[in-house]
């Protein structure tokens, strides 16, 4: 395997879209509870938690593009082969994928469930999996300037969702942040953890960098679109805290739906329908990113062809979807996916970081000996 | 001429120069299968036996008499080929080895000029063009502007083009597609301006088209389409002067074919579709106020009625209580689901336009008017439809309608009906997937290899003056950036005025 | 791919029916009652709108028995020839007696069912809900209650009262919730004052005046009208003397156009005093006497007093509402805010409750007094 990648002038993407490319795929259903999740562990200092994990995140996402930029055009696998050698690489690169996978799969689990409680309760899993699966299908084909374009305009398609919040945010109640400050350092942290499955999508930079066209203007878009992220659950968490109080939002698992369950208009009576159509807008572009990773993974990896797995992948994705209902499974396969992806997405390029550094430092006093 | 016209005709029998005068009627005659019209004329000057034929209803007779017969006969010289050429007062002249050659040019509207025992036929063509006026463009009509239509005949929409388009930097270049029924195709760009890339695309698929016949400009723009699955057209199809050279002005490739009204105007995205050539005669911000309009009416037209279905089948509580009440009563009386009803009705829409456009034009407007308010009265009265249904479905109608090309309005209307369906089964859901679905196929789609998306995927934000929206001409001295074309500036930018204060402007010339 | 397409539409078909709900089919159940039964069920009437050609009156009335709301609905649903449905759900009227008992049980479905709507409006019937919804046939009772709470509220005559923040008060310790006490008056219902709820249970209801004065204190004021009445005495001297032969020993003033703010402060946690500054600015529209305001003496007169007038009324209020031990503003809420790693538990702050002291301050300003003088 090749550490560097080439990539074909038309293939490229500029790095503008790392923006919503980011913002979009760490905003997936995930937003939809993490405020209950971090109220939990941080109470009303919940805010002060989130601050944290975005700059934690910050802090990761730089550190992810200095290790990038150590080398000439490549991505996770290359690095992992220049790091472990060839066959190690493989082993880490296969538990990324299905890693990629199961998230993946809880993205779609998670939405069915959220329509069938919204929507239609009586909703065939199957058919809304075929469903999504076939806009998946169709756009993954496309290739990647059609999965960044998807998540582009899906993006631009569905942020005006948050305008929507002014409403629950004139109903809040101040005074559920008081007293200030209360959480022990302890308890922010743990609630700054609890965010990691709504920040879990940024190890797609480790994918994507490769394609992108002016890589030295692309720290900043990616910078943004985490704070777009960051400020997202910032506002949606405060929103529910206000609007909530303490012991309601730690039993809601959608406080956000509810909150805009609290929406009426003159033509629209019940917004949070809306809302979870809409949403499919949202976990769409995720999905065809995820799956697009994992095609791309395996192709690296193994050379498997793209159409291939991406069959493979919808199979198992219908099969995934179809069975999994009950609610405190699909529970519990979020928090596994977030317990790994916390390792995965946000300590492992801790752990890379030095590593790099020490191997492009050994071959520089190589090349000095030499 | 094309290669394969030329193996086509070479199959059949040669005639081989010289011939007697009677040999050669025989073979002109096998060639034209005994034409009825096909006249010889044989005349004698000088003891030179001449011979003049053609197919009467071709040619101009005035002119075959005054410049051809007068100075054939009158003119009293010893005829060769090479005084044929130059000494008559005609035109286009030609000179042919062969009995074939001559035959088609006689079936294109020439006289053949045989002198007995020469090896050429000489050729004039005196084509008696019968074609229409040009007209007011009917169904891409527009309010101010000029108001020219392309015709069915390519010497007259060349020549309106030209005229419009006043540039020795216009470029058409001639192609002849159809190896049975052979038509002239004209690529006209500009040669300072057009994306050389596009051009050699377009000329490209041009000369690989191996069809036997194409009927229209319309059904050349199908076969040469980027994607054929699709109901979006992907080439700009326009009856009007004015749009055509328009596209031919910000650098675009198009063509034009012979006996066909249609021009093709490539590459188009998906808002070009939307953009009339009136919004640049209209001030910016009205044609931006226009423009958005249609947008708009484009986004009602293809969601009011399934947003209807899905609601009444499905989410009655997003219906506001109101509503609701209105609703319930006027869809109480019918017996049908709400996805029968809409389907029921929208197709009365469609066979009153239909209907309209097939009828004569008087008739046509009278079913129009009758038929929509008298249908839709006594459906609702028969308890077939309800009434709140009539005005979603005529206001869906009617937003289809405002699309500038006729094409985009009738892709728009057809994909309504699987959105339709789909939102009969799956509600709000199914409207949403129908979207998402076409939001990604608009994507994946490109026109002429260019992205059909532009500017908005991929994003650029100068092309959206123009594309979404319109800015005053003061501020958009940009063509295209996207398409790259050879000079992207339409003119240099004013030098920033100098920042005024209120009373430093000159006020009211009162001297 | 393009041969797995047919495949996947069939599979589509084969499993793709959501159950519909179409408009006509159903009974759309906009106004729910509760009231206690003697038995200690629930006795349940609904108020929902069916769409039957043949039916003239569109509202339709439906009781059941049951001991939850859902229960209710589904008890229901055998006497209808309509499938009831509630998501259109507008009014939840609960008898007297039934609320003594608390009501929250059958509110909280609405923040835990998807399907229920989180906009709402509670009331609480003087008598049993049964009565007010049944009460005339003539007008659509649903609509009419409904337009009845959410009028007066945007007139700013209620104070905040709708089941997002019934529930918000409820979950939160230390502020009790308040909603509209409805009574029939000529076959019609009215509001006829404010329902005090000590958590989810109803304990006493307030009158108009206090309803004003609770408003006063809790939110602000953009846009309210308030009538109100002092003793003569202070102003006799400004009335015109030629038209002064009533008798009577009070004079009125109604404020127009009252803009309030109010501010709550805790003086101090451990003898838990409170301050409630509170200031009214507002203009003077009407006075039942020829009163003559020639400077702004006399206003500063009628601002005086009416201070004081709130002021003792706001006081009079706050001893019944410590003596009943309900919590509409509060307090307790102020008190859990400013004290630090100390959860205040509900049973706590009604132990506490009777023992605050609160100084309220009122200041009142009058910033025109009409176009005559």
């Amino acid at each position: 395997m090749n550490i560097n990648v080439a990539i074909k002038p038309g293939l490229r993407i500029r790095a503008f879209y790392l923006f919503f490319i980011i913002a979009n795929i760490q905003t997936g259903t995930g937003i939809m509870g993490v405020s209950s999740y971090i109220y939990k562990e941080a109470k009303q200092d919940a805010w002060l938690s989130i601050l944290i994990a975005g700059v934690f995140v910050h802090i990761i996402i730089f550190i992810m593009f200095i290790i990038l930029n150590k080398y000439e055009n490549t991505d996770i696998f290359g690095i992992q082969t220049d790091l472990f050698g060839k066959w190690i690489s493989r082993i880490l690169g296969t538990v990324f994928i299905i890693y990629l996978f199961a998230s993946l799969l809880t993205v779609l689990i998670n939405y069915i469930q959220v329509v069938q409680v919204f929507l239609f309760p009586l909703l065939s899993p199957w058919l809304l999996t075929i469903l999504l699966l076939l806009i998946v299908s169709y756009s993954v084909l496309g290739g990647l300037r059609v999965a960044v374009g998807v998540s582009f305009i899906f993006f631009l398609l569905s942020i005006w969702l948050v305008l929507f919040l002014y409403k629950p945010i004139t109903l809040m109640d101040l005074g559920h942040f008081k007293p200030l400050l209360e959480a022990s350092p302890k308890e922010l942290l743990l609630g700054a953890k609890a965010t990691s499955y709504s920040f879990l999508g940024l190890e797609i930079l480790f994918f994507i960098y490769p394609f992108i066209d002016n890589k030295k203007r692309a720290q900043l878009p990616t910078q943004l679109g985490i704070a777009m992220t960051t400020s997202l659950i910032l506002l949606v968490t405060v929103t529910s805290i206000g609007f909530f109080g303490g012991e309601r939002l730690e039993q809601t698992i959608w406080p956000v739906l509810i909150l805009y369950k609290s929406i009426e208009y003159a033509v629209v009576e019940r917004f949070d329908i809306i809302v979870v159509s809409q949403w499919m807008m949202v976990i769409t572009p995720i999905m065809i990113l995820l799956v697009w990773m994992i095609t791309y993974g395996m192709k690296r990896l193994y050379s498997f062809s793209q159409k291939k797995t991406l069959y493979i992948v919808l199979f198992l994705l219908l099969i995934g979807g179809g069975t999994i209902k009950e609610q405190f499974t699909i529970q519990l396969i979020i928090d596994y996916v977030a317990k790994v992806g916390f390792w995965i997405a946000f300590i492992y390029p801790l752990v890379l970081f030095p590593l790099v550094l020490i191997k492009k430092k050994i071959e520089k006093k190589k090349e000095g000996y030499n | 001429m094309d290669k394969r016209t030329r193996a086509f005709q070479n199959s059949k029998k040669k005639g081989k120069l010289p011939l007697s005068i009677e040999q050669l009627k025989k073979s002109i005659k096998d060639q034209l299968h005994d034409e009825a019209d096909l006249i010889f004329k044989k005349i004698n000057v000088q003891n030179k036996n001449i011979l003049v034929f053609y197919i009467s209803y071709l040619i101009d007779k005035k002119r075959l008499d005054e410049n051809l017969f007068t100075p054939l006969i009158y003119g009293d010289k010893d005829w060769t080929v090479e005084k044929l050429l130059a000494g008559l007062p005609l035109g286009e002249s030609k000179e042919h080895q062969t009995v074939e050659d001559v035959c088609t040019k006689l079936i294109s509207g020439s006289i053949g000029i045989y002198i007995e025992s020469e090896n050429k036929i000489v050729s004039y063509s005196i084509l008696n063009n019968q074609q229409r006026p040009i007209e007011k463009p009917e169904r891409e009509s527009i309010v101010i502007g000029p108001q020219a239509a392309f015709s069915e005949s390519i010497e007259t929409n060349l020549n309106l083009v030209r005229s419009s388009v006043r540039s020795n930097d216009l470029v058409a270049e001639k192609f002849t597609i159809g190896s049975r029924l052979p038509t002239e195709v004209r690529l006209l760009y500009l040669k300072s301006l057009a994306n050389d890339d596009d051009v050699q695309t377009m000329r490209q698929r041009l000369t690989d088209l191996k069809v036997d016949d194409i009927e229209d400009g319309s059904v050349l723009a199908q076969y040469v389409e980027d994607s054929s699955i699709s109901v979006f057209p992907q080439f700009y199809l326009t009856e009007r002067v004015d749009r055509f050279s328009y596209g031919i002005s910000k650098g675009k490739v198009c063509v034009l074919a012979d006996g066909s009204p249609e021009g093709i105007v490539a590459p188009t995205t998906f808002f070009g579709f939307f953009e009339s050539t009136e919004d640049v005669y209209f001030r910016w911000n009205v044609a931006t106020f226009f423009r958005m309009l249609r947008f708009i009416a484009m986004f009602i037209s293809f969601i009011l009625t399934p947003i209807y279905v899905a609601g009444v089948t499905f989410h009655y509580e997003v219906i506001p209580t109101n509503l609701l009440m209105t609703l319930g009563e006027s869809r109480s009386k019918v017996p049908f689901p709400p996805v029968m009803e809409v389907l029921f009705l929208e197709l009365i829409i469609e066979l009153l336009r239909e209907a309209g456009a097939r009828l004569p034009t008087k008739v046509g407007q009278t079913i129009g008017i009758v038929g929509g308010i008298v249908l839709g009265q006594a459906a609702v009265e028969a308890g077939l439809t309800s009434n709140v249904l009539i005005i979603v479905i005529a206001m869906s109608a009617l937003a289809s309608f405002t699309a500038p090309s006729y094409l985009m309005g009738t892709a728009i209307r057809v994909i309504r009906y699987p959105l339709i369906i789909i939102a009969g089964l799956f509600g709000i859901i199914g409207v949403t997937f129908g979207l998402c679905l076409l939001i990604i196929h608009l994507l994946r789609m490109t026109s002429l290899g260019r992205p059909y998306f532009l500017p908005v995927y991929p994003f650029v934000y100068q092309d959206l003056d123009n594309a979404l929206f319109r800015l005053p001409f003061g501020v958009s001295n940009k063509r295209s950036i996207a398409y790259r074309l050879k000079d992207d500036t339409r003119y240099k930018e004013k030098k920033s005025a100098k920042q005024k204060d209120i009373d430093d402007f000159g006020g009211y010339n009162e001297h | 791919m393009k041969s797995m397409f047919p495949i996947v539409c069939m599979f589509v078909m084969l499993i793709g029916c959501v159950p519909t709900k179409q408009i006509e089919k159903l009974g759309i159940v906009t106004s729910y009652g509760a009231d206690l039964l003697e038995d200690g069920s629930i006795g349940n009437t609904l108020l929902y709108s069916q769409f039957d050609p043949n039916i003239k009156e569109p509202v339709q009335t439906a009781e059941s028995q049951a001991h939850s709301y859902e229960g209710a609905i589904d008890a229901a649903n055998l006497k209808t020839n309509y499938k009831l449905v509630t998501g259109q759900i507008r009014t939840k009227v609960f008898g007297k007696e039934l609320a003594k008992t608390g009501i929250v049980r059958l509110l909280s479905t609405h923040f835990r069912d998807a399907s229920e709507p989180a906009t709402l409006y509670i009331a609480v019937s003087d008598t049993t809900a049964k009565d007010v919804l049944t009460s005339t046939t003539e007008v659509d009772l649903s609509k009419f209650l409904y337009n009845l709470i959410d009028n007066n509220r945007k007139r700013e005559i209620l104070p905040k009262s709708d089941l997002i923040d019934f529930l918000h008060k409820y979950d939160d310790v230390g502020i009790d919730p308040v909603q509209p006490l409805i009574t029939i008056e000529k076959k019609r219902p009215v509001i006829d004052s404010i329902a005090l709820f000590q958590d989810d249970i109803y304990v006493d209801s307030l009158s108009p005046e206090e309803t004003f004065l609770i408003k006063l204190t809790t939110e602000k004021f953009k846009a309210g009208t308030h009538e109100i009445t002092l003793p003569k005495e202070p102003f006799k001297e400004d009335i015109g003397y030629d038209t002064d032969k009533s008798d009577k020993e009070t004079i009125h003033f109604v404020l127009n156009e009252i803009r309030s703010k109010s501010k709550v402060k805790l003086d101090d946690t451990e003898k838990l005093s409170y301050t409630v500054e509170i200031k009214l600015v507002s203009r003077l529209i009407e006075i039942s006497e020829p009163l003559i305001i020639e400077d702004e003496k006399t206003i500063k007169k009628i601002e005086k007093h009416s201070s004081e007038h709130f002021t003792k009324q706001l006081e009079e209020m706050m001893e019944k509402l410590k003596e009943l031990n309900v919590d509409p503003i509060g307090f307790g809420k102020i008190y859990d805010e400013e004290t630090r790693n100390k959860k205040l538990t509900n049973k706590e702050w009604r132990d506490l409750y009777p023992t605050i002291d609160v100084k309220f301050n009122v200041k009142v300003e009058i910033i025109r007094h009409g176009i005559m003088q």
